[in-house]
């Protein structure tokens, strides 16, 4: 994103050059216009508007605009699945932590040195349960262990879905699980954040922490998919 | 209140193709809407910006994008707040008047000696209530069945926390329901869904 980057600082000195231009477009839009004009319109409108909010907190001394690089800096290189991975990789080696993990996960990811901004509660697949995590009344998700959640995963029909459907939901991401399994839908409704851990892959049996940590998906750590044997 | 966001159990959407490897953010705008939102807490706890959300009319809800939705929420919590005008946000090269004073929002310490009304174990009943504001009891849990299966110990209820009323701390626990229970034949016998429900969301079951 280096030259979103760029662009990004032009945004601070340069706002809202065509506001007026781009919401008098957008109000003419009409039947004859295409899904395509029409969207197009509607991100144009929402970038004049982005800007123009970002300029207004900043004039007002409501942010300070590196507050705002920051914040990108953040959610771009420290926090990510590499975060949840680690506590995955982990339970797989070391069966006592597995044990601390399921049990207290704030202390196991203390233990790791993960900085934690939420409570956290990890469920565990095993052959015979698979658990799968959804908010369905807004976007709650691990953020400080899986970093920002998928565009899916905060849109309505994996949130309508995952209750009452989370076989079906399952099987259209690719996963298709037995009858005779057992399936948990943790709807995360309030202070506490879930993670899965997923069954550790067979055909795995040599490899090290770090090449463990590397098969951990983002995916297996929210229940949306079972990992498959990299061999 | 029993807004567009209370999606679960809904039919009728289309599920995306799940990609790996989506980036974050589809555009630039959205990048700096998420930023500014990080950046800027303002007045506002978090329960008042969702209960922002859960108020936006339906078609509206549904028409717009995550992030859309986001900076809808943004510019009308500043003008509500008095932090900023609609003729400001709309042309920020003009005249800015000062913003108004306010307090940021501060997550006090919550008494954790606040006993359980339940016990691991116990069977309750969700209230069927339906109120006007800020509430976490997703509607397709209220009049139904479930069992206490975890405390999460003591935090505020969040349906006085987004409307600034007195604070209510009390226990929240994960509540399990047999998917049957809340959809009928349809449910494997097999699944559960698991529930975060405070106190004040139940009643004993006996």
């Amino acid at each position: 994103m280096t030259e979103d980057k760029v662009s990004r600082r032009e945004f601070l000195t340069k706002t809202s050059l065509a506001a007026s231009t781009a919401v008098a477009g957008a109000a003419t839009v009409t039947g004859q216009v295409g899904a395509q004009e029409v969207e197009e319109y509607a991100q144009s409108d929402y970038s004049v508007r982005a800007k123009a909010l970002v300029s207004v907190l900043t004039k007002k001394n409501l942010i300070d605009p590196t507050a705002i690089d920051e914040v990108i800096e953040f959610y771009e290189t420290r926090v990510g699945p590499h975060i949840g991975a680690r506590l995955v990789a982990r339970s797989w080696v070391d069966p006592e932590f597995r044990g601390r993990l399921l049990s207290d996960a704030n202390a196991a990811a203390t233990e790791l040195g993960i900085e934690r901004r939420r409570d956290l509660f990890a469920v565990a697949n095993t052959p015979e349960v698979h658990n799968l995590v959804v908010c369905t009344l807004c976007s709650c998700y691990p953020w400080f262990i899986l970093g920002l959640p998928p565009t899916w995963y905060k849109d309505a029909p994996y949130r309508a879905r995952a209750v009452i459907d989370p076989r079906g939901v399952l099987k259209e991401f690719g996963t298709e699980l037995d009858e005779g399994m057992e399936v948990r839908v943790w709807d995360s409704t309030a202070e506490v954040r879930y993670m899965v851990i997923p069954v550790r892959p067979q055909g795995t049996d040599g490899m090290t922490e770090e090449q463990l940590q590397a098969l951990v998906t983002r995916d297996s750590m929210i229940g949306a998919e079972r990992l498959k044997s990299p061999v | 209140m029993n807004g567009m966001h209370d999606v679960g159990g809904m039919g009728g959407f289309t599920l995306p193709v799940r990609d790996p490897d989506e980036p974050s953010f589809k555009y630039e705008w959205e990048v700096l809407v998420f930023a500014a939102n990080q950046a800027f807490h303002g007045p506002w706890p978090l329960d008042r910006r969702r209960f922002a959300l859960e108020s936006m009319p339906p078609d509206l809800y549904l028409s717009m994008s995550y992030f859309a939705r986001w900076l809808w929420r943004f510019e009308k919590l500043l003008v509500e707040a008095g932090l900023a005008t609609e003729e400001e946000l709309r042309n920020p090269d003009g005249p800015m008047s000062p913003a108004a004073d306010f307090q940021p929002f501060v997550q006090g310490t919550v008494d954790q000696t606040i006993p359980p009304k339940f016990l691991v174990g116990a069977d309750v009943l969700v209230k069927n209530e339906h109120p006007t504001g800020h509430t976490r009891v997703p509607r397709y849990v209220r009049g139904r069945r479930g069992t206490i299966h975890l405390d999460h110990g003591v935090y505020n209820l969040p349906d006085a926390v987004a409307h600034g009323l007195d604070p209510k701390p009390q226990h929240c626990y994960t509540v399990i329901f047999r998917a049957s229970e809340l959809w009928g034949a349809r449910a494997n016998p097999k699944d559960w869904v698991y529930v975060d429900l405070w106190d004040d969301y139940l009643l004993a079951d006996s």
